[in-house]
């Protein structure tokens, strides 16, 4: 019997400024033109293109219009414990990354940069 | 209204607070760079106390007219409105550099110009604002960033809206420049008086646990 390769990683990039989902999308295409990605402008949108798409990884801002990014994160981290989520934020105190770390998420600095993204990647991928 | 003597800082808890933002504008200059690829030279933070509206005589070396402004307030155990400014033709450039690796025509960059401004003012208002919560052991929550074009003043006053209920403000600025762009801009704080007394707890407290008091 043949084995179903995995398919490709897919990640969702939420984020309500459009520049930083640009920037995302531009430098992990770079990185990893392999991968499939889609797009949220909140946290709510992000929670339904959750269950439509499942994607593999969740790159997620916490300062955004209605639920914020650590609400979205933690539901998403309910429903499917299995989806590796990144906070990526400009919200860089240290309260905010503590309250990452307990809901067992990766904490990025933004600005989004080759580096940043780069440790992102690396976080996914460990 | 509160008489400027009410509000009086002594020189240590001024010195510690202008140490605490110049760390905190350290850590935005460093964002700054970061976004722009370039380095950022910053001044010290400048301190005053001053009524509400005399702070647009306060704004030393806003001498451009056009501004693209970015403000964000942060509330905790003590308000900050920060606000960062830069000349108009100054702000298109920023988001051309922070754009760097996507590509994008002049209409396209036009187009995102006040939504890009908007991420670099949260960036750079967060990083600074984090540093002195981080130095002060305490949180503060942010709101989203707001951005305004302007050609008076009045813009300026318009972006404190509702602040214009106290009559008297803690003002910090700070300027930078990126010379190689021929890019600079301001970066302004405004504590509110009404939370001065927890502000100054917040430095006592500061002062004690680095053994200065």
């Amino acid at each position: 019997m043949t084995q179903t390769p995995n398919p490709m990683p897919s990640l969702l990039i939420v984020d309500d400024s459009r520049m930083s989902r640009m920037l995302i999308r531009a430098i992990v295409g770079q990185k990893r033109p392999d991968w499939t990605m889609i797009e949220a402008a909140s946290g709510e949108e992000a929670l339904l293109q959750v269950e439509a798409c499942r994607p593999t990884f969740v790159s997620m801002d916490v300062n955004m219009p209605g639920m914020n990014g650590l609400e979205a994160a933690g539901r998403i981290r309910i429903r499917h414990p299995e989806i590796r989520i990144a906070i990526c934020t400009a919200n860089i105190q240290s309260s905010t990354e503590q309250e990452s770390r307990k809901l067992n998420l990766f904490f990025i600095k933004k600005p989004v940069t080759e580096a940043s993204i780069a440790q992102m990647i690396a976080c996914f991928e460990e | 209204m509160r008489q400027l003597s009410e509000v009086q800082l002594s020189e240590l808890q001024q010195d510690a607070l202008a140490e605490i933002f110049n760390i905190g504008v350290g850590r935005a200059g460093s964002s700054l760079s970061l976004v722009v690829g370039s380095q950022i030279e910053l001044t010290a933070p400048a301190i005053s106390l001053c009524p509400l509206d005399r702070i647009q005589e306060n704004l030393h070396g806003l001498e451009f007219r056009q501004f693209s402004m970015v403000s964000q307030k942060f509330t905790g155990d003590f308000d900050s409105q920060a606000i960062l400014i830069f000349p108009e033709t100054n702000a298109l450039e920023i988001v051309r550099l922070m754009a760097g690796a996507v590509e994008l025509s002049v209409e396209e960059l036009s187009e995102l110009e006040q939504e890009a401004m908007c991420e670099v003012g949260n960036i750079i208002l967060n990083a600074c604002m984090s540093a002195v919560a981080d130095l002060l052991e305490i949180a503060f929550s942010g709101t989203l960033p707001v951005h305004r074009f302007g050609d008076t003043c009045n813009t300026f006053l318009e972006a404190l809206g509702e602040e214009s209920g106290d009559s008297m403000v803690l003002f910090l600025q700070v300027e930078m420049r990126i010379s190689q762009h021929r890019i600079q801009g301001h970066i302004v704080f405004l504590l509110s008086v009404t939370s001065l007394a927890a502000l100054l707890q917040c430095l006592d407290a500061y002062l004690v646990k680095s053994g200065l008091q």
